[in-house]
C-alpha cells in the first residue's frame, strides 16, 4: 500500500491553479505535498473570462474575500449572457441567472404566462425577470437574503481576467504550501507493472516523482494523452466549431453586467466587459470561413481599439474517454473542450476539482474511485453539450452553410425529447445533476423563437383576470426593484471592489503594423 | 390545437381512484370534465399501500384537501417520524429509519465520514429518530437554531379511513361519480375507444386513468405486459387501542416474512407480508399479489396509476410515495392535443425512473449477509439488485459516499440512515477527517448529541401532543 501523498499538478493555467488551491485548502495539514509544474515559456489559454454563479461557492470554500478577488482580477459582476442574432438576424435575448416570476402552487410561472399569451397582449417573459431587466439597464446589486422577494431571486457570477485569477490563486497556493516548479516536461516514465506514471522529467533533467498527477496541461494532455493514450471522444459532429481568434480591446461606455454572444455566419463572437478592458473573441468553423476572414470579422466589429495582436486558438470539441486514467486525472482543456458559449469552461474545471476532492484517493488507487469520477464527469460534459447544441439548432437562420448544416442535423435523442416537450406544451425535462436548470432552457428556447403551441392545462384553472393582476404586480415590482438598483460602476465603487488599474488604452505604435 | 375542455375518466373506487380524482379536480378545476367510475366492490388490495407516507406527502395531501387538521380530526391518523426495524435478518441490527433534513457538514467534511472513521452509529445524532424512540412528538419549529428544526415527519394512517375522507370530499367536488363497474373495455387502434358500463352507459374520453388496482383492467385490455418479480401474501388486522402509540411504525421480521405495526389514534394496524404459502392462519382475508411493474404505464390514451401500474412490498413508505408521484406525473402531463406521444414518452421515462429508484431502496434491505433459508427471504435475495443499486452499494462500502441519480424518491439522508442502520461500515473515510482536531471534533459531536437528547426530553408524548392539537383545532372551529 502506497499512501498517496505526493501530488504533482502539471500546468499552471486556470485549471492548474484552481486545482492546487482547492487541494491545498482541503487537505491542508495532512502531510500532502503539492507541486505545480509550469513553464513561463508556455502561454496559457485563459479559457473563457466569464463564469457561472457556482464559482462563488468555490471561492467561498477557499475563504477568498470577494472584494480582494474582484480588484485583483479586474472583475465585473455578471447577471447573464445576451445572445444576439441566434434565432433570427436582429434577435436578442438574455439568458439570466435566475427564475422568471414566481411559481403558483404546482405551476411554473411561464405556464401562466403562456396561457395569458394565447389570448392576450402580455409583456415578454423577460419583463418578469429581475436579472434581465437589471442587466439591460446596466445595473447591479447583490441579491438580498429573501429569495422570495423580487430583486433577490437571482444569482450572479463574474467576468474576469482568467490569467489574473490564476495569478491570484497562485499567491493563495504558495501561502498554503504549494511548491511551484518552473520547467517544461520532456518525458514521462511509466511503471512497467502498473502502467501508472512514475515520474516526469523536465527539460533541465530534473525528475519529479509523484503518487498522483493532475494533468492541467491544456489541449495537449501531456500525461493523459501523450503518455497514457487515453483517447478522445470527438463531438465535432454536433459542435463543429474548431478555431477561435481572441483579442482584448479598450472598454468604452458603462460597465455592463453581462456577457454577449453574437451569432455569425460560421460561428459566434463573444464580448466580455471587464473593469479595465473588454475581452473579445470569434469562435468559428474553419470549413466555412478562412482564418483571415474570421479575424477581419472580429476586428471590424470591436467596440474600441484593440489592445494586442489577435491570438489564434485551435481545438476539437469533445472529451477525453477517461477523465481519470491510471494515476492521472485531467482537469481543464486536457479533459475536454466545449466552446465557451455558456461560460462553462471554468465551471467544468470546478466540477472536476470538486469530484476529485470527494473521491480523493488515500492509499493505492481504487478502481471504484476512478469509475465514479469518470461517470460523474461524463454526465457533466454530456449535459453541457446538449445545452450548447440547443443554441445552434433552435434557430430559423439559414443564411449560411453553417446554419444549413445545423438545420439538417440529426439531434441526440436526449436533446430532441427536450425540444419536443417544450414546443408542444412548455414542459421541461427536469434533471437534478447538471449545471443548467429549467430557467436556462426556457431562456434559450423562448429567446430563439421556440414558442410552445400549448401550455399546461392546469393554468386554465385560474380566472384570467386573476392572472393578469398577478402578472401586473410582478412586472411592476420588477421595474421598481430595478429602479432602486444602482448602475454597476457605482455599485463597484460603493462595494469597494473597483480595481486600481485605469481602463487600458491602446498603444497606437504597437498596432501600427496592422 | 389546444382544446377548451377535456374529459378525463378515472376508473377505480379505491384510494388511487379517489386521490387521482381529487388531485385532478383541485389542479385542473374547470379545465377538465372529470368522471370517476367507482365500483362499490372490495378494495382490500389497497392495504398494499401500507400505512405510512413520507414527508413529501405534507404538500400533496394538503393540495387534495387532506391538510393536517383534516387528517388528525377526521381520519384518526398520526404523525410518523419513520419506521423502527428490529433484528433485521442478515444483520444483527435494529434501527430507526427516520426522516431527517440534511446532516451537518463539520469542519468542511460531510458528516458521515466522521461516523465511518469512528465506527459510530448515526442514531444518537438524529432528533427525529430519538424523538421516535422516546415516543414523543412536536412540530419542527421555524427557528433553525433549535435542533428539532432538523426533524421531518410523515403520517401514519389507515388507507380505508383516508379513502372515506376523500369520498366525502369528492362528493362535494366537480366530479361525476358513477357507482357502477365496467362491463367491457372497448379497444381500437391501441387506444381505449370507450368503456361500456354495467348500467348500460357508454363512456368516451380524452384520457382514461386506470386505477383499478392489481386487476389492471384497462391496461390488460390494451395488452400491456406486467413484469412480475415476486409473488407475496399480505394479511391485515386492526386492533383497537385506548391510547395513541409512538410516532413511528415498527417492523419485526421472522422466518416467514415480516409484520409492520402502525399506531393510529384509536388502533394499531398490523400488516404481515409472507410468501404465498405461509399466510398467517388467523388471517381471514390474505391477499396474494405480485411485485413488479408494467412495461409502460401510459399507452395511447390510457394511464395507469398506483397498483394498476406497479406492485410493491409495503416495507417502507415507497408505495405511497409512488402513488403520489404517479398522480403528480399525470398532472404534469395532462395532454394538450389529441395526440399524446410526447406525454406518454415522458411519463414512461419518469415512471421507470421512479419505480427503479424506489425498488433500489427497498431492495437494499435485502443486500445483507446470509438471509434465512425460508422461501420469503430466499425469493427476496434472488431479485437482482440492478445496476444503480450495485453502484450505490459499492461506493458506500468503498468510501462512504452516496451515488445519486436525478430526482430519486429517497434522499441522501434516507440512504445514510439505511446504510448506517444496517451496520454497513465503509472501508475508507475521507482523509480530511484526519486533519480535524480530535478534541474540537469530540466537542462538536458531543454537543450535537446532547442538544438532541435535551430537546427530546422536553417534548410531550405523541398522544398528549395529539390530544392538545385536536383540542386546539376544536376550539378554533367553534371560536
Amino acid at each position: 500500500m502506497t499512501k498517496i501523498n505526493r501530488i504533482c499538478i502539471l500546468g499552471g493555467g486556470t485549471a492548474g491553479w484552481m486545482t492546487a488551491a482547492a487541494l491545498s485548502n482541503k487537505f491542508n495539514g495532512l502531510g500532502l505535498s503539492i507541486d505545480l509544474v509550469e513553464s513561463d515559456q508556455i502561454g496559457t489559454i485563459g479559457v473563457g473570462e466569464a463564469t457561472l454563479p457556482h464559482i462563488r461557492f468555490f471561492n467561498q470554500a477557499l475563504g477568498i474575500d470577494e472584494r480582494e478577488f474582484m480588484k485583483s482580477t479586474h472583475a465585473t459582476f455578471k447577471l447573464g449572457i445576451e445572445f444576439c442574432d441566434w434565432g433570427q438576424l436582429g434577435d436578442h435575448y438574455i439568458h439570466p441567472f435566475g427564475d422568471y416570476g414566481f411559481p403558483v402552487d404546482d405551476l411554473d410561472f411561464h405556464q401562466l404566462w403562456l396561457r395569458l399569451k394565447s389570448k392576450n397582449q402580455v409583456p415578454r417573459l423577460d419583463a418578469f425577470s429581475y436579472p434581465i431587466v437589471a442587466a439591460e439597464s446596466g445595473r447591479f446589486q447583490l441579491p438580498g437574503p429573501d429569495t422570495n422577494q423580487i430583486g433577490s431571486n437571482f444569482g450572479y457570477a463574474y467576468q474576469f481576467d482568467s490569467s489574473l485569477y490564476a495569478k491570484f490563486l497562485r499567491t493563495y497556493c504558495e501561502q498554503n504550501g504549494v511548491t511551484r516548479i518552473e520547467g517544461r516536461v520532456t518525458s514521462a516514465a511509466r511503471d512497467p507493472e502498473s502502467g501508472d506514471i512514475r515520474a516526469i522529467t523536465l527539460e533541465d533533467g530534473r525528475e519529479i516523482e509523484a503518487d498522483l498527477y493532475v494533468d492541467c496541461s491544456g489541449f495537449r494532455g501531456v500525461l493523459i494523452e501523450q503518455a497514457l493514450e487515453t483517447g478522445y471522444d470527438d463531438w465535432s459532429q454536433w459542435l463543429p466549431c474548431n478555431r477561435a481568434i481572441a483579442v482584448p480591446s479598450e472598454a468604452h461606455g458603462p460597465l455592463l453586467p453581462y456577457t454577449r454572444a453574437t451569432a455569425r455566419t460560421a460561428g459566434w463572437q463573444w464580448r466580455i466587459p471587464l473593469q479595465h478592458r473588454t475581452g473579445n473573441g470569434h469562435v468559428y468553423w474553419n470549413e466555412f470561413i478562412s482564418d483571415d476572414e474570421a479575424t477581419a470579422q472580429l476586428m471590424s466589429t470591436l467596440e474600441g481599439p484593440a489592445l494586442a495582436e489577435p491570438k489564434q486558438l485551435f481545438f476539437k470539441t469533445g472529451r477525453r474517454r477517461k477523465f481519470w486514467n491510471q494515476n492521472v486525472i485531467c482537469i481543464g482543456l486536457s479533459g475536454g473542450f466545449l466552446e465557451p458559449l455558456e461560460s462553462t469552461s471554468i465551471h467544468l474545471i470546478q466540477e472536476g476539482v470538486t469530484a476529485l476532492i470527494e473521491l480523493f484517493p488515500d492509499a493505492d488507487i481504487n478502481a471504484l474511485d476512478r469509475d465514479e469520477y469518470n461517470a460523474r464527469m461524463s454526465l457533466n460534459f454530456e449535459r453541457v453539450r446538449d445545452f450548447l447544441l440547443l443554441h445552434y439548432v433552435a434557430t430559423q437562420r439559414d443564411d449560411s452553410e453553417m446554419w444549413r448544416y445545423f438545420r439538417n442535423m440529426k439531434l441526440p435523442d436526449s436533446l430532441n425529447e427536450k425540444i419536443e416537450a417544450w414546443v408542444s406544451r412548455g414542459y421541461l425535462l427536469k434533471y437534478e445533476f447538471g449545471v443548467f436548470l429549467p430557467p436556462s432552457w426556457i431562456a434559450v428556447m423562448l429567446g430563439q423563437n421556440l414558442v410552445p403551441t400549448g401550455y399546461d392545462p392546469r393554468a386554465d384553472r385560474f380566472a384570467e383576470s386573476q392572472l393578469l393582476t398577478e402578472l401586473g404586480r410582478i412586472q411592476r415590482e420588477t421595474v421598481g426593484a430595478v429602479d432602486r438598483t444602482p448602475d454597476q460602476e457605482s455599485f463597484l465603487a460603493r462595494y469597494e471592489a473597483k480595481t486600481d488599474t485605469a481602463r487600458l488604452v491602446a498603444d497606437r505604435a504597437d498596432l501600427r503594423g496592422q | 390545437m389546444t382544446k377548451p375542455s377535456r374529459t378525463i375518466v378515472i376508473y377505480g373506487g379505491g384510494i388511487a381512484g379517489h386521490l387521482a380524482a381529487a388531485a385532478c379536480a383541485q389542479s385542473l378545476g374547470a379545465a377538465a370534465r372529470l368522471i370517476l367510475i367507482a365500483p362499490g366492490r372490495d378494495h382490500s388490495a389497497d392495504l398494499l399501500y401500507g400505512n405510512a407516507s413520507a414527508p413529501t406527502a405534507y404538500d400533496f395531501f394538503r393540495s387534495v384537501g387532506l391538510d393536517e387538521p383534516t387528517l388528525m380530526s377526521k381520519t384518526g391518523s398520526a404523525f410518523s417520524y419513520g419506521t423502527q426495524v428490529s433484528q433485521w435478518p442478515g444483520t444483527t441490527c435494529s434501527w430507526m429509519q427516520a426522516y431527517h433534513l440534511p446532516l451537518p457538514v463539520l469542519f468542511g467534511v460531510p458528516f458521515q465520514h466522521f461516523l465511518s472513521a469512528r465506527q459510530e452509529r448515526l442514531e444518537p445524532y438524529l432528533v427525529s429518530a430519538q424523538a421516535a424512540l422516546n415516543g414523543v412528538f412536536a412540530h419542527p419549529p421555524e427557528d433553525q437554531k433549535n435542533p428539532l428544526s432538523r426533524a421531518e415527519y410523515g403520517y401514519q394512517f389507515s388507507i380505508s379511513e383516508l379513502t372515506q375522507a376523500l369520498i366525502r370530499q369528492n362528493a362535494q367536488r366537480e366530479i361525476a361519480i358513477l357507482q357502477t363497474d365496467v362491463r367491457e373495455v372497448r379497444v381500437a387502434g391501441g387506444q381505449v375507444s370507450s368503456l361500456l358500463l354495467e348500467n348500460g352507459q357508454q363512456l368516451e374520453a380524452d384520457l382514461f386513468v386506470d386505477c383499478s388496482g392489481p386487476d389492471r383492467r384497462l391496461m390488460h385490455a390494451l395488452d400491456v405486459a406486467f413484469r412480475a418479480e415476486r409473488t407475496l401474501c399480505a394479511a391485515h388486522e386492526t386492533q383497537a387501542t385506548t391510547q395513541l402509540g409512538p410516532p413511528h411504525r415498527a417492523i419485526v421480521a421472522n422466518q416467514l416474512g415480516w409484520t409492520a405495526s402502525t399506531p393510529l389514534q384509536t388502533s394499531v394496524e398490523r400488516l404481515t407480508i409472507t410468501d404465498p404459502e405461509s399466510a398467517p392462519a388467523e388471517s381471514n382475508s390474505p391477499h396474494i399479489f405480485d411485485t413488479g411493474r408494467l412495461a409502460r404505464a401510459w399507452v395511447g390514451n390510457c394511464v395507469a396509476v398506483g397498483h394498476a401500474a406497479w406492485g410493491m412490498e409495503p416495507l417502507t413508505a415507497a408505495p405511497m410515495i409512488l402513488l403520489q408521484r404517479d398522480i403528480e406525473r399525470l398532472l404534469d402531463l395532462v395532454p394538450v392535443t389529441d395526440k399524446s406521444t410526447v406525454e406518454a414518452r415522458e411519463f414512461n421515462r419518469r415512471f421507470e425512473d421512479d419505480v427503479v429508484h424506489a425498488n433500489a431502496f427497498q431492495r437494499a434491505l435485502f443486500a445483507t449477509g446470509a438471509l434465512p433459508s425460508t422461501p420469503y427471504w430466499q425469493a427476496a435475495a434472488a431479485v437482482p439488485a440492478g445496476e444503480k443499486l450495485e453502484r450505490k452499494l459499492a461506493q458506500f462500502r468503498s468510501r462512504g459516499i452516496f451515488v445519486r441519480f436525478d430526482l430519486e424518491p429517497f434522499n441522501e439522508e434516507d440512504w445514510a440512515i439505511l446504510h448506517n442502520g444496517m451496520g454497513l461500515t465503509p472501508e475508507r473515510y475521507d482523509r480530511q477527517v484526519d486533519g480535524v482536531d480530535a478534541e474540537a471534533l469530540e466537542r462538536q459531536l458531543t454537543g450535537i448529541k446532547q442538544a438532541v437528547a435535551q430537546i427530546v426530553s422536553k417534548m410531550p408524548p405523541h398522544h398528549v401532543y395529539m390530544s392538545n392539537m385536536k383540542r386546539y383545532l376544536e376550539k378554533q372551529k367553534h371560536g
